[in-house]
Formats: C-alpha cells, sequence, structure tokens
C-alpha cells in the first residue's frame, strides 16, 4: 500500500467519514505510515476548515411570524386546500392481484352491468341537455369597491398559483380562470387610471397582467397543459411576478388608489 | 431536524381539513431552519428569505402528498433544497462572472502560504473563509448545493442524494467536484513555502 498513494476522492471521502469501516481502517493505517499522503490529508484538511464558515446570520423569534405573513399572501384564496394526493403508478404487487381479481369480478358482472349503465348514461344524457337548454338566469348587477393594493396581492397570488400549476389537475386550474375573470374588471380601471396619471411603471405592468388576464380568461376550453404552459412562460419571460410583487410592496398609491367596479373585481 | 412532534402531525391533518391559518403553525416552527439552509446556499438574505417563502407555498400546495409517517421537517428541507437550487440556477451565470472578476489574485493581492495548518494560516482562515464564500458563486448551482449539504449541513450521502433526487453515487462525485474546484479556487492565492 506504501506505493499506492491514496488519491484525492479517497481522501475526501476520508475527510467526511464516508468510507466503509474496514476501509477507512485500511485507509487510517495507510497515513500513519505513508507522510506524503499524510501531508495531502492535512492540506486536505485544513483547506476544508477554512471553507466552512459561512454562517447565516441569526433570525430573531419573529422571523417565523414575518415569514408567515408573506406566505399568507401568496397561499390560494381560502376555501382551496392543498392539492389532492396524486395517484401512484406503482403501488406493489398486491396492487396488481387485487385489480386482476377485480377485472374477473367484472366481466362476470359485464353483461348485466353493461345494460343497466347503458340506461343510466341515456338518463343522464337527458338530464344534461335538459340543463343545457335551461335559459341561465339573469345576473344581479354587482358592484364592488376595490382597492390597488388588494388588487395586486390577490393577483400576485393568482401568478403564484399559475406559475405552479399542474394542467392535469383541472379542479385547481378551473378557478384559476375563474380568478382571472373575476380581475380582468379592475384591472382595466387601474390600467387605465395608471395612464391618465403618468404612473408609467404601474401602468406597464398592469397592461402585460391584462394581456395575461384576457388570454387566461379567453382561452377556449380553459386551460390545458400547452396554454398553461404558454401562459407560464409568457410570465416568466416578462418578469411579471416580480413586477407585481415590487408594485405591492412599494407603489405610494396601493392603499389610496380606489375604483368602483362593477361585475367583477376585488371586493 | 428532529423527529417530527405529534403538534406537526396534527397541525397537517388541521391544514389538510381545510384551516389554512393552521399552516402558519408549521411556518413559524420551521422558517429559521430552512433560512439557515438557504442563506448558506444562495449566500444572500433576501434570496434565502425568498427560497424560504417558496418553500413554503410549494410545501403547501403539495402537502397533501406528504406521507404521514414523514417527518415535515425532512420533507420541506427537501422541498428548500430544490427552491433554493431553482434560485441558483437562474442567476449562476451572472454570479459565475462576478467570480472570476472579484477572485482574479492580481486585482486582489491575497496570497495565503501553503504551509499546512500553521499559525500562519490559522491567522489568515478568515479571509480565506471571505473568499471561499466567493469560490462557492463558481460552483455549478448542483455542486453547490452538494457541497453545503455536505460540508455545512453536515448530510450524508444517502441524505444529499435523496435530497437532489439522484444516485448516492452521483452525489458522491458531485460532491468531490465541488471539493476539487473549490480548493483550485483557493490555490490561485497560495504560494510554495
Amino acid at each position: 500500500m506504501k506505493t499506492n498513494h491514496m488519491n484525492t476522492e479517497e481522501l475526501v471521502e476520508m475527510y467526511y467519514r464516508e468510507a466503509a469501516p474496514g476501509q477507512s481502517e485500511r485507509a487510517r493505517r495507510h497515513l500513519d505510515e505513508c507522510a506524503e499522503c499524510a501531508e495531502s490529508f492535512r492540506n486536505l484538511e485544513s483547506d476544508l476548515k477554512a471553507l466552512g464558515a459561512l454562517e447565516a446570520p441569526e433570525r430573531d423569534a419573529g422571523y417565523g411570524e414575518r415569514m408567515w405573513q408573506r406566505v399568507a399572501v401568496s397561499l390560494p384564496a381560502a376555501g382551496w386546500r392543498p392539492e389532492a394526493r396524486p395517484r401512484r403508478r406503482f403501488a406493489g404487487l398486491w396492487m396488481g392481484l387485487s385489480y386482476a381479481a377485480g377485472c374477473a369480478v367484472l366481466a362476470a358482472a359485464a353483461f348485466y352491468g353493461g345494460t343497466v349503465w347503458e340506461h343510466q348514461q341515456h338518463l343522464n344524457r337527458l338530464a344534461t341537455r335538459e340543463a343545457q337548454q335551461k335559459p341561465a338566469l339573469p345576473q344581479q348587477p354587482k358592484v364592488v369597491v376595490v382597492v390597488l393594493g388588494d388588487h395586486l396581492d390577490r393577483s400576485e397570488r393568482l401568478l403564484v398559483e399559475l406559475k405552479h400549476a399542474d394542467a392535469e389537475n383541472a379542479d385547481l386550474v378551473k378557478p384559476l380562470r375563474e380568478e382571472a375573470r373575476a380581475l380582468l374588471a379592475a384591472n382595466h380601471e387601474f390600467r387605465d387610471d395608471a395612464e391618465k396619471s403618468g404612473d408609467e411603471g404601474l401602468a406597464l405592468a398592469l397592461d402585460k397582467l391584462d394581456r395575461l388576464l384576457t388570454e387566461i380568461t379567453d382561452e377556449p376550453g380553459g386551460l390545458n397543459a400547452a396554454s398553461l404552459e404558454r401562459v407560464q412562460k409568457e410570465m416568466s419571460s416578462e418578469g411579471l411576478l416580480f413586477e407585481v410583487r415590487v408594485l405591492r410592496s412599494k407603489n405610494p398609491h396601493r392603499e389610496t388608489a380606489v375604483r368602483v367596479v362593477a361585475n367583477g373585481g376585488t371586493a | 431536524m428532529g423527529k417530527m412532534g405529534q403538534s406537526d402531525r396534527t397541525t397537517i391533518q388541521a391544514v389538510l381539513a381545510g384551516d389554512r391559518e393552521a399552516y402558519g403553525t408549521l411556518v413559524m416552527r420551521h422558517s429559521r431552519m430552512l433560512f439557515r439552509l438557504a442563506y448558506r446556499m444562495t449566500g444572500n438574505e433576501a434570496d434565502a428569505d425568498d427560497v424560504v417563502q417558496e418553500s413554503f407555498l410549494r410545501g403547501y400546495q403539495k402537502l397533501a402528498t406528504f406521507e404521514s409517517r414523514a417527518n415535515f421537517g425532512t420533507w420541506i428541507y427537501r422541498i428548500a433544497v430544490h427552491c433554493a437550487l431553482d434560485k441558483l440556477q437562474s442567476r449562476r451565470r451572472d454570479e459565475a462572472r462576478q467570480v472570476t472578476e472579484q477572485t482574479d489574485p492580481e486585482e486582489d493581492g491575497v496570497q495565503v502560504a501553503d504551509s499546512g495548518p500553521g499559525p500562519e494560516r490559522l491567522v489568515l482562515s478568515e479571509e480565506i473563509g471571505t473568499l471561499g464564500e466567493q469560490a462557492l458563486l463558481g460552483l455549478t448551482a448542483m455542486e453547490r448545493t452538494a457541497f453545503v449539504l455536505r460540508h455545512m449541513e453536515d448530510r450524508n450521502t444517502d441524505e444529499i442524494a435523496a435530497a437532489l433526487d439522484v444516485a448516492p453515487n452521483t452525489a458522491k462525485q458531485t460532491v468531490y467536484r465541488a471539493v476539487q474546484k473549490m480548493r483550485k479556487r483557493l490555490a490561485v492565492l497560495r504560494v510554495t513555502a
């Protein structure tokens, strides 16, 4: 072993105590006998000890509370819940066997069940058609008062949700479209105000937001994987989420700019 | 990250049952631990705060996938590793350029004798530490993450592999590459005794 010096990888392994017990013992004996390797190890040890000085600044006990305030603003709107547990693709042999047994039972019941199912489907189709033909009730006109700061808060939440949305989870994606539609009216108003008052930064960001909200709202058939990916790329390339966050925290008119909006907006 | 207490489990159940505010308890309990990790990985406070926030947001969205027998601290820690990795990847090019400029030995003129861990070297260790932080910026996002987890967070290869979703051997090789790069950067500051 004297002629076979330890390589750097082995020395690093030794330093971090990652070597297997037997290997570690052999390496330790080699270091005792080989001055060259021992020096290499000391140098490595010295360098790595010197590099270990990146200490994080201490955060006080109130940090968690402040962080929660930041997180809470960006959480999905009230009434939402964390997404449902996805189905596992590989859940073990017993699941396969259960599936096979289930298939056998289903096959035995297929003839009878198929008839019942066919009948039920027919009833369902009739019910759906009837519901579609029913004239929609006229919506009550709604007027809401919107504060710019609230509008930006809610827009930020939507953008965060869009950023992490999974198009395959329809239950989560559908409400995003509704939320975009709800924000659109107020966004128009605030954008027009910003243009008139010469607040170029706000006008520009709200204009981008407007395009995005419109795109989401007008997407035929709702958001699917392709359209969601496109929206996420646009958001990312335009840095929209960042701009909205900055405006939410810095814009001087966020608490004073108020608009009355009909049929939508942030209440 | 100790064992997840009963209170974490109870809180998670409350959140999953629709009590959004209960999530605040988890945020308050684990924020400081995540901040330390995020700071070590990103190297600045603002980015670390963003990483912590993003981690808890992702955690909330994925909470239903959390296995009840698992440790929430470990789980959210792994999410934070990925968030920090994303943050590092997004700024990697800019920082790599800065490091090249800032650690130019001719520009800084700092030289450290390569004479083993003797007194001179120990005296200068604080300076090396600062330059070491700069050297960290020269690593790829993956290397920096692996190095921080191994060297500063004292995680073993299996834990690093799990956090990064890579094979243990890949994790080990990544740590090794990172160590090599860090030492090369430090080597330019030395003169032979």
